[in-house]
């Protein structure tokens, strides 16, 4: 029973999906492929697809990276001839920096706006509290009298 | 009142100006991003003909204009372009020795690259690419058709994605020749 046990652990082992951790070289090329779009796929990385053009640049990569070549002469290389669009993410450089700021740039406005209004909001509620309250009418007057005796009498 | 609408229609400009940005983008077809190998020295290659009978090296080819194609036997807009190809082959490149006409065939065999020359009547200079695709990655080919019109001195002047029509041809031939006469 014990030794039963052991093989179908060993064996769920084997199979589980991500047992086994990627090797520093592995997991640099897998970095490296989810860079680069696919050329002929809507949204695709070339990690994901198993397009022609996908599984060349692949190779590329791989022959690169195992030539010695480093991350930034890989980019340069297809950008050079694929233009910056190959590229997933844009440079953080130029007016493309602007792409990338400006999610920081709206969070921080949004924030302000918020903080500017609430502060706002507050002071006006604060002013309608500390002011004198509108007198009643006759009508009011009257009604709230009946009202405290009754509760009175109760 | 007028504080109120100057806030609103300010509003409703940086929305639609939003939308603007987001519908420009999405309408942008990534095909027709201008490539970075315009006015760039072709990357040289040798490669054999299709039939094994020829060998060809691209900076061999110094002083003349090419046109060089990428196609593929299972790209059906290939098809359609291959009888414009083949008419400005005949006319530029056998009569009148004026340009090249090369076809480099791309993720394909030489069976199908042979039958479909046969069948479409290609009679200029056919190679097949290297395995690995080398030329296609060294020409950033998104796709097939893709056709570059490179002068005399080995600079890429233009590059169409797409099947290629006579109109184009003849403009783009035009210009090299020209540009070939000026350096000459």
């Amino acid at each position: 029973m014990k030794y039963i046990i052991i093989l179908i652990s060993a064996f769920f082992f084997l199979i589980a999906p991500g047992g086994a951790a990627d090797s520093p070289t592995e997991a640099r090329l897998k970095s490296l492929y989810n860079e680069f779009r696919c050329p002929t796929c809507q949204g695709l990385s070339v990690k994901d697809s198993e397009a022609g053009f996908s599984v060349q640049i692949r190779n590329k990569i791989g022959e690169m990276v195992a030539a010695g070549a480093s991350d930034e002469m890989i980019r340069e290389y297809f950008v050079k001839r694929y233009g910056v669009w190959i590229l997933r993410s844009p440079p953080k450089e130029g007016f493309n920096l602007l792409l990338w700021g400006l999610p920081a740039i709206g969070i921080v406005l949004g924030l302000l706006l918020l903080y500017v209004k609430s502060k706002k909001w507050v002071q006006k509620e604060q002013e309608t509290i500390k002011g004198e309250p509108d007198p009643l009418t006759a009508e009011e007057q009257q009604l709230l009298d009946s009202d405290m005796k009754r509760f009175e009498n109760s | 009142m007028f504080t109120t609408s100057i806030k609103f229609w300010g509003a409703v400009a940086i929305i639609l100006g939003f939308i603007g940005i987001l519908a420009y983008g999405l309408n942008k077809d990534p095909k027709k991003v201008p490539s970075p190998l315009i006015n760039k020295e072709a990357a040289d290659f040798e490669v054999s003909s299709l039939g094994g009978t020829s060998s060809l090296r691209l900076s061999d080819l110094r002083g003349k204009p090419v046109i060089l194609n990428f196609w593929a036997s299972w790209c059906v807009e290939c098809q359609t372009e291959a009888h414009v190809l083949e008419s400005f082959y005949q006319q530029y490149d056998k009569k009148k020795q004026q340009i090249r006409v090369i076809g480099i065939a791309i993720q394909d065999t030489p069976e199908r690259a042979n039958a479909f020359a046969n069948q479409f009547g290609k009679n200029y200079f056919l190679a097949l690419d290297y395995e690995d695709g080398r030329i296609a990655l060294d020409y950033g080919i998104y796709g097939v058709p893709e056709t570059f019109f490179i002068d005399a001195r080995g600079i890429i002047r233009f590059k169409k994605v797409g099947g290629v029509t006579p109109q184009l041809m003849t403009q783009q031939i035009q210009t090299l020749l020209r540009s070939s006469a000026t350096d000459g």
